[in-house]
């Protein structure tokens, strides 16, 4: 029977290690997938990860239910990464796939049914993503990461942002439209490219 | 409506109840800017699943049940006292074997002959024990043959172990005589001394022996 984040916090927090073993499990992912969208570099996220999971070991005993066992790693999470970036004084880098060769992705990464022209277009679109991400002011885009790639309801973002419900929308209502914006002009501008290239091509 | 946009994101969302859907859905039915607006919305949030994050393995190394303390810290008081007990008697038995290897007036048993017989030791003979050990040893280390190798404990370890265990003994003896006369104390420490004593004449014994060993000595 799987037990609850709740089930295991209490008996990690009895001295269990291998409870707190299982909630890593549970959670590196999630956790990983954060800091890496807000630092935009694997070996920056794999270190905030493992200080996210050391402090949350370490304060456990700090931890009162108050808030949901995620909740409250997203956000010694969050408070890492904003650290880490505040050091690093540097804005979260984009890791941008360059002279990306199709075939070499399509060896290690393409799934069966995607053609590498599907590919090549997914790694662009991510890429595309991820630097109009990085060019959010960071309230919006911490609201957008935990909304759409963590899942959390608006009041949770509230909870763990310490901020109204309104302001968790108005956040996510502004970031959308600044994406949007971006993200629509890049569609255009390729489609233009395409078009020309077509045009001189025939 | 239209002026209160961020209403749209709980539609966007489905994070708004049934009377505010109802109501935004008829609000849409009349206005295209809203329309337009969901229809961004949702292209866009369609856009954001591309960004994917790299395959990448578990960055965490689970706990183990790591041991802070060293093992004999788990080992109550008195059978560390009774160890240390049994390595003097170790010692004590060792000089018997000694008189097999070393000139000796005396006829001494060989090894794995008969049962030493008791042996009464006095303070002179541990001295004259220990400096033939010490003579021994360095003759030992000093040969051409094969140098002493202990396989059992690091240096630092037994070092380590010899401390604890006199900490152990001086915790014992200064722990139940607290709130005694000056007396116990003398003699808890004498203790800790001679405890000392036989540790340090033990492990040249376990030198010997093993020096022994190395040399493919088999008695006499």
């Amino acid at each position: 029977m799987m037990r609850t984040d709740e089930e295991l916090v209490a008996r990690a927090t009895a001295g269990d290690l291998e409870a707190f073993n299982q909630l890593v499990t549970r959670w590196e992912r999630p956790i990983y997938a954060l800091a890496y969208r807000t630092l935009g570099r694997e070996e920056d996220a794999r270190d905030v990860v493992q200080e996210a999971f050391l402090r949350a070991y370490r304060g456990l005993r700090g931890f009162k239910g108050q808030a949901k066992f995620s909740s409250w790693l997203y956000r010694i999470t969050l408070n890492l990464c904003r650290d880490w970036i505040r050091r690093e004084r540097r804005a979260p880098i984009v890791q941008v796939p360059e002279g990306t060769d199709p075939m070499d992705l399509a060896d290690t990464h393409a799934a069966p049914a995607e053609s590498v022209e599907d590919l090549v277009a997914r790694r662009e679109m991510s890429a595309a993503v991820a630097r109009a991400m990085a060019e959010l002011p960071e309230e919006q885009r911490t609201a957008i990461m935990l909304k759409e790639y963590q899942g959390l309801t608006f009041q949770e973002i509230a909870d763990l942002l310490e901020c109204p419900l309104s302001t968790v929308k108005t956040r996510l209502y502004q970031g959308l439209s600044v994406l949007r914006r971006r993200l629509e002009r890049r569609q255009a501008e390729e489609a233009t490219l395409r078009r020309a290239t077509w045009e001189s091509s025939s | 409506m239209c002026n209160e946009r961020e209403r749209l994101i709980g539609y966007v969302y489905d994070e708004c109840d049934d009377g505010e859907r109802r109501a935004i859905e008829a609000h849409v039915e009349g206005c295209g800017t809203c329309r337009t607006e969901i229809g961004g919305f949702r292209r866009v949030r369609q856009d954001l699943l591309a960004w994917d994050v790299p395959e990448h393995d578990s960055v965490w190394r689970p706990f183990a049940p790591a041991r802070i303390a060293p093992w004999w810290r788990d080992v109550p008081g008195w059978a560390l006292a009774a160890a240390a007990m049994a390595m003097f008697a170790v010692g004590a038995g060792g000089g018997v074997v000694t008189h097999a290897l070393v000139p000796h007036d005396a006829a001494a048993p060989a090894i794995g002959s008969n049962a030493p017989a008791p042996v009464e030791v006095t303070a002179a003979d541990l001295a004259a024990f220990e400096a033939r050990m010490l003579g021994l040893i360095q003759q030992g280390t000093t040969a051409s043959g094969p140098a002493i190798q202990r396989v059992s404990m690091t240096p630092q370890e037994r070092a380590d172990f010899e401390a604890e265990i006199m900490q152990r003994v001086l915790d014992l003896q200064t722990g139940a005589f607290r709130d005694h006369d000056e007396t116990w104390r003398v003699i808890a420490r004498d203790f800790t001394q001679q405890t000392a004593r036989v540790n340090r004449l033990s492990d040249q014994v376990e030198g010997i022996q093993s020096f022994m060993q190395s040399i493919g000595y088999q008695g006499r």
